[in-house]
């Protein structure tokens, strides 16, 4: 492995002042105001909406809106906005004294006890929700930007950045197609800008990879890039995507889609799993790798796959010790776990403790208790499709055993219509298979506009796609294939989630981070409510309707009534998402922005 | 006694139990897909008793009385608040409309404030009055959470033994000798002796299986709804001039829709940019300060809207023998059903007609005896 690739990174961009209230404070022009606040130790950056919980940030990804700060005049996702000379940030830290003492009674069900259910009651408790749910008041926000409305006309648009999705990008615009390419970071490459490990099946090194590609995909004359553009959905008439660094709402018109959203670690359902310093296993990378922020001294890691003992590998070459836990047992793994660090194997229940961060970790093991040392926590027990771009399509969600919901496909990566897709969003691991795919997706799109030379190529493509999926043992592709030929469905078996580390119902566990909805609010829906169609179970708890809209809690809460009510997952379903995917101001839909 | 409800949203879960309450044969529900699914989750969540037509501000003003109570017999809290509509008024026949229709509500007990223009910009500060020649407020609407009460029903009928197939559609019903006898479902032939069709926008199908026409179509609402923000907006606000309306929920997220020209019947559940930007265009026009709100979600559902803008209760007496209706309820369904339940139930079991019920029987079509409401908000 090529060792000077793994010295820490130095900070991005210039060196900027940011105030914190009155406190002046080191930033960096290329990087989120939430990564420069926990580089100055400042890693409680808001409290929760009903408890008023210390949060900092899970994931660097712009849609998981988990808090919003007020920078400049206006309340704005500290994860989104990078740092600029002069800013503002305000945080509001403090609790109102009614919400502590009552605190341990506000679980999801507080509203429905029948003291409150009495006539004045509840006029009485109305107005105390109203005026102590932590939320902006947004008639203090004066200044409204202006936003430009862009109408863009293209053949394909492919919706994500990363292997996948630059692959089809430069597959179709050689085509002779006019294409699209939008990506909500800063700069295209997904994970392999930020994962500096190579990518598995692929000999030439990562870094050389993405130089290769990027120099590549520059020199096409018929392909359009957008970056710190987040795709916001389909509407009936259009689809809409909407850069908020950029103040432009773009307005699509293309003739096929290609979605390449990729993956998203689904966060771990433990004691205190809201705390900051629990971050994604991609929010690690991204801190460490592209902004050179350590995310502490000494970590621990969840999850015995490849995405976890990549994270665990890259921050040992940095220097942070760490240790990995997971609820299977180590042998499964072929890599030599010690060389990366302690591991526990058979980890029933997790508990973070600290106050108001991660100070140290108690783990139940093999019947044993251990307190490890370790001031943040990465989870990353559980990559998931990030399904809901194929929720709002209302494409076919199928439940395979250690994937996770995956939308149902042919081999032509066809979800449906006019759509296709490619990469980590159709549940492949990271890989070489995510090239193959972006080069299908895409040929297949170009076919689908009349291209007759992708015809053949597709054939190729598509023999060359299997083979390699024999290779790496992904086996469930081609079951995933047989069932959008009309394959039954089979049932499963509800196993233990791979994200769930409490052996009871905790009420210190969250599920929903923007609701504050914990695993014991979600076993009363299944127990008590005897509801157990995630449809009825966002109804009657609100999970899945908060900021993010169920990006961070859906998988989650159906895979946890999966295993209370022992129902197969495919039952419980998931639950439809709607257009914007991503919350877009009103001012944006005004248009008149118009420069 | 076999009495068959198709429909799990509000409507379907009052009348079936209603029906329990009364303790007489045997109630089975049918929903196509799960309790609530249709037009109920998808509702504005809010009530109100003002209408154009005497009659169904009588039957709103009872039937919000009902719910009220049966808040404390639910184990789900229905989430009553009473925050009042409030009508900006921008043309003079409006304004003589409302001043008319308030003899009326004042001889019902409805109350109704008017206030002019100073008065609004003093009582609420963030509206944008300066084309407003006056406002009506009615205390006595407000909101209440669709899903909640809906699961409260679903719970109390659940207790008195209402039997509920889920996920079991309806195709068919099937009659003999003019009287019905059996349903035909997706898990097989029912025999039924009663038939309740309470399946909203998806009644017609059913009737006209059987030859049955009602003047009622389906109509496509969508709604937007941002991000929950610091509670500020009381009451729901209608903009009598664009058409678009605005409220908060108790959760902070502020919610509205307006008048959206759409081709009726079963169109796709999907909404419209264009509809998002009329919006956004129309309500940051009255309240400046939402400019800075976020979108985060849109949903569409359907107004099962009749001729006449109110809703259908009873049977023809030419229809066969024991077939039932409940639907077309134009977009007043969570206003409306506590009491078509109770007054429906009490119709199918004694056969007399209750003296609220009657001018909403579906005879009142071909009698020509139509209720004059047009006051759809939405």
């Amino acid at each position: 492995m090529d060792d000077s690739s793994h010295h820490a990174q130095s900070r991005k961009g210039d060196r900027v002042n940011i105030f914190l209230d009155d406190l002046n404070l080191e930033g960096y022009s290329l990087e989120p105001v939430a990564v420069a606040l926990y580089s100055n130790g400042f890693k409680v950056i808001g409290r929760s909406k009903k408890l008023y919980r210390p949060r900092g940030f899970y994931s660097l990804e712009p849609e998981d809106r988990l808090l919003l700060t007020r920078i400049g005049d206006e309340y704005l996702n500290p994860c989104e906005v990078y740092c600029r000379d002069g800013q503002k940030i305000e945080l509001s830290l403090s609790t109102p004294f009614l919400v502590k003492f009552f605190s341990p009674f506000l679980n999801g069900y507080f509203q429905h006890r029948r003291l409150l259910r009495n006539r004045f009651l509840w006029r009485l408790a109305v107005d105390k929700i109203r005026q102590f749910a932590n939320h902006p008041d947004i008639r203090t926000v004066k200044t409204v930007k202006a936003v430009k409305t862009i109408q863009l006309e293209s053949d394909v648009v492919i919706i994500g950045g990363g292997l996948a999705g630059l692959t089809a990008a430069y597959t179709v615009s050689q085509l002779g197609l006019r294409t699209l390419l939008i990506d909500k970071s800063l700069q295209l490459g997904g994970r392999l800008r930020y994962d500096y490990l190579d990518v598995p099946g692929i000999s030439m090194p990562r870094e050389q990879l993405l130089e290769n590609i990027i120099s590549r995909i520059s020199l096409l004359k018929n392909l359009s890039i957008l970056t710190k553009t987040v795709f916001a959905g389909f509407f009936e008439d259009y689809p809409i995507a909407y850069s908020q660094e950029e103040r432009s709402l773009y307005i699509l018109k293309a003739k096929a889609y290609i979605i390449a959203t990729g993956q998203i670690d689904i966060p771990c359902v433990f004691r205190n799993n809201d705390l900051p310093g629990i971050f994604s296993g991609s929010t690690v990378l991204e801190m460490v790798n592209m902004y050179g922020v350590k995310p502490g001294e000494r970590g621990l890691v969840i999850g015995f796959n490849q995405n976890s003992l990549r994270v665990a590998e890259q921050l040992k070459q940095l220097g942070i010790n760490v240790a990995l836990v997971d609820y299977s047992e180590p042998e499964k793994i072929q890599y030599s776990l010690s060389s990366i660090g302690e591991c526990f194997g058979n980890v029933e229940e997790i508990e973070a403790l600290g106050k108001t961060c991660v100070k140290n970790v108690k783990i139940v093991h093999d019947g044993r208790r251990d307190e490890l040392k370790a001031d943040f926590i990465v989870c990353s027990a559980f990559p998931s499709p990030d399904v809901r771009i194929l929720n709002q399509l209302n494409s076919k969600m199928v439940f395979i055993d250690g994937v996770g919901f995956v939308p149902v496909h042919d081999e032509y990566m066809r979800l449906k219509d006019n759509i296709f897709i490619a990469g980590g969003a159709s549940g492949t691991p990271y890989s070489i298979l995510h090239m193959k795919e972006g080069e299908i997706s895409a040929l297949s799109a170009a076919y689908m506009l009349g291209v007759k030379e992708a015809e053949s190529a597709t054939d190729e493509k598509i023999r060359e796609y299997k083979e390699k999926l024999r290779e790496m043992n992904v086996g469930w592709k081609s079951v995933v294939f047989e069932f959008s030929r009309g394959k039954p469905i089979g049932d499963h078996v509800s196993n233990r989630p791979p994200t769930l580390f409490i052996e009871k119902p905790r009420k210190d566990a969250f599920i929903c981070f923007c609701e504050d909805i914990t695993a014991e609010d979600v076993s009363r829906t299944v127990y008590e409510k005897g509801y157990v169609l995630l449809e009825l179970v966002k109804r009657s708890l609100g999970v899945c309707t908060g900021r993010c809209q169920g990006r961070l809690c859906m998988v989650n809460t159906a895979l946890y009534v999966s295993y209370l009510s022992k129902l197969d997952p495919n039952r419980v379903g998931l639950s439809r998402a709607r257009a914007p995917t991503t919350p877009i101001p009103l001012y944006a839909f005004i248009g008149g922005g118009d420069e | 006694m076999k009495i068959a409800v198709v429909g799990g949203g509000i409507s379907g879960l009052s009348i079936a139990w209603n029906l329990a309450i009364r303790n007489e044969g045997e109630i089975h529900l049918f929903e196509k897909n799960w309790i609530t699914y249709g037009s109920s989750t998808r509702s504005g969540a809010r009530f109100r008793v003002h209408f154009w037509a005497e009659e169904n501000s009588r039957f709103a003003l009872e039937s919000i009385r009902r719910l009220e109570k049966l808040a404390r017999r639910m184990d789900w809290n229905p989430i009553i608040h009473r925050g009042g509509y409030l009508w900006l008024l921008l043309h003079e026949q409006h304004i003589d409309r409302f001043r008319e229709a308030n003899k009326m509500w004042s001889k019902l007990g409805v109350q109704g404030v008017f206030l002019d223009p100073g008065m609004v910009k003093e009582r609420y500060p963030y509206i944008n009055a300066d084309d407003v020649l006056e406002a009506f407020f009615g205390p006595q609407d407000g909101s209440l959470h669709h899903d909640y009460v809906c699961f409260g029903y679903y719970s109390l009928a659940k207790k008195l033994g209402v039997i509920f197939h889920e996920l079991t559609p309806v195709h068919n019903i099937i009659i003999e000798n003019k009287k019905v006898k059996q349903l035909k479902t997706a898990k097989g032939l029912v025999d039924v002796d009663v038939i309740v069709l309470s399946a909203g926008a998806w009644t017609n199908e059913l009737l006209e299986n059987i030859g049955i026409r009602l003047p009622t179509e389906p109509v496509r609402k969508e709604m937007c709804l941002t991000e929950p923000y610091h509670y500020f907006i009381d009451p729901l606000i209608i903009d009598t001039g664009s058409g678009a309306f605005v409220g908060q929920t108790l959760k902070g997220e502020i919610l509205g829709s307006l008048d959206y020209p759409t081709t009726p019947g079963l169109i796709q559940l999907e909404t419209k940019f264009d509809f998002v930007v009329r919006w956004a265009r129309a309500i940051t026009k009255r309240i400046p300060v939402l400019k800075n709100a976020r979108i985060m979600r849109t949903w569409a559902g359907y107004y099962m809207m009749s001729s006449d803008c109110s809703h259908i209760m009873g049977r023809d007496p030419e229809w066969p023998e024991g077939l039932y209706v409940a639907y077309g309820y134009s977009g007043h369904g969570f206003m409306m059903a506590p009491l078509v339940g109770e007054l429906l139930a009490e119709n199918i079991l004694t056969g007399k007609i209750p003296e609220l019920m009657k001018p909403f029987l579906p005879t009142r079509f071909k009698e020509n005896k139509l209720i004059q409401e047009k006051m759809v908000i939405g």
